[in-house]
């Protein structure tokens, strides 16, 4: 029988592992997913960490989640070139069971900065990410994956964003992570249904799972509009809980469920015991419902031949710098509507006459929390 | 997974290191306490993480 992994997203955080340290002396925690390239603050490994992750690896339960490839970047950049290096070593020294990326393109002025925010659902993106996809994979030489993204710019965005990825993914017979508590967002922030929701995703292309939990904010763009945003600094909603027990039967080759909050949300004692609670939770669902036949897919590489040079394309690299600037810069959601309709993404295949107000004020607030890169208490 | 009790100990002592006191008036402490806290941040950074694009 297929077995599915109860797991936590595990870096090199005190708080993450002070709050997750009881798991590992219960011996509760299955598998855990490192984010390889959150390390630029410093060029070794502790010895300690090395040794978590040696550990994991050595029983086929650690899993790489990268955040700053940006996929969808226009324009090839030296940073992604050094990115595949780094993860080529890091594949060479772990085994990863899988390796897998964000949706998007990192709206910051340089490598570690920013977030990554949505792009077109084109040909052109198309061809970019499965070009980054191969790559990813020729540097890791294992299955990967892209995780769907929270954010959102309209509701046909949401609707259309699981076909674009299992557009993404199938030719290198890649999976996604399916983030149950993206999907919570977009139901809250576009007003629909979770069951509608989940059916536009590729659910036989699910490997994997995220459950978080998040903050509310209310907007001023269009008040009486609380946006729900996808911040890792809370408990779970019972609601993500009831999503997960729904999905899991229908995921055929789901392998990893993991549990995702971050340090600065675990500072008290009482927010480690509720983490440890979340994931005890995942665990007993995931206990519930993990005796099914063996997965039908295990989304190992196809062979393929890699383009000499990479997918690029200089007006879509024009429209992300230009839509940057003006999140990262914009005083409000007015300002940066005018500033949208006055630029190179205006009438273009970005469609942001169709951008919903809220979604720009939350776009804005993303890019600024974001565009001075990690900070302590961001 | 059941992790050996050598390394259940290497985090329990690094995570501990990176825990600085932050109560005690006395001026050594005060010290010990700035030192640890360099430390910490020397050791272990905080990993504040943008990736899910709502956070």
């Amino acid at each position: 029988m297929a077995e599915i992994h109860s797991a936590i997203a595990c870096n090199l955080d005190a708080d993450i592992l002070s709050a997750s340290l009881p798991l590992f002396e219960s011996g509760s925690v299955d598998a855990i997913e490192w984010s390889f390239d959150a390390l630029h603050q410093r060029q070794e490994l502790p010895e300690w960490f090395r040794a978590l992750l040696t550990a994991f690896s050595r029983s086929n339960r650690l899993i790489g989640h990268g955040i700053f490839f940006s996929i969808f970047s226009g324009k090839w950049l030296p940073e992604q070139e050094q990115w595949l290096k780094s993860l080529k070593k890091y594949a060479a020294d772990f085994h990863f069971d899988h390796i897998t990326e964000h949706f998007g393109f990192m709206t910051g002025k340089d490598f570690h900065h920013g977030a990554p925010l949505s792009i077109p659902f084109s040909p052109v993106t198309l061809a970019i990410g499965i070009d980054r996809l191969q790559r990813i994979q020729e540097a890791c030489r294992c299955p990967v994956g892209l995780e769907n993204l929270a954010f959102s710019y309209s509701l046909d965005d949401v609707k259309r964003h699981g076909a674009f990825l299992e557009k993404l993914v199938e030719p290198v017979n890649g999976f996604i992570i399916l983030d149950l508590h993206n999907l919570f967002c977009q139901t809250h922030n576009f007003n629909v249904d979770f069951e509608p929701l989940l059916a536009c995703y590729p659910l036989d292309r699910v490997r994997e799972i995220h459950i978080s939990g998040g903050s509310w904010e209310p907007s001023v763009a269009v008040p009486s509009t609380i946006i729900r945003r996808d911040t890792h600094d809370e408990k779970v909603p019972d609601t993500v809980f009831d999503f997960l027990r729904t999905t899991i039967p229908r995921c055929p080759n789901l392998k990893f469920v993991v549990l995702e909050q971050l340090g600065t949300g675990l500072r008290s004692e009482a927010s480690r015991v509720a983490f440890r609670d979340d994931f005890l939770q995942i665990q007993r669902i995931v206990k519930a419902a993990s005796l099914r036949a063996t997965s039908i897919n295990t989304f190992q590489p196809p062979s393929f031949q890699l383009r000499t040079t990479p997918v690029e394309d200089s007006l879509l690299y024009r429209q992300q710098t230009a839509l940057s600037r003006i999140l990262e810069e914009a005083g409000s959601e007015a300002e940066a509507r005018s500033q949208l309709e006055a630029s190179v993404l205006a009438h273009s295949d970005w469609q942001i006459e169709h951008w919903n107000a809220a979604m720009l004020e939350t776009a804005v607030h993303i890019a600024q929390k974001w565009k001075n890169g990690f900070t302590p208490d961001a | 997974m059941k992790l050996e009790k050598s390394l259940l100990l290497l985090i329990a002592a690094a995570v501990a290191v990176n825990v600085a006191p932050s109560c005690s008036k006395n001026k050594e402490d005060k010290k010990l306490a700035a030192a640890k806290e360099k430390e910490k941040k020397d050791k272990m950074p905080i990993f504040s993480c943008p990736a899910c694009g709502m956070g």
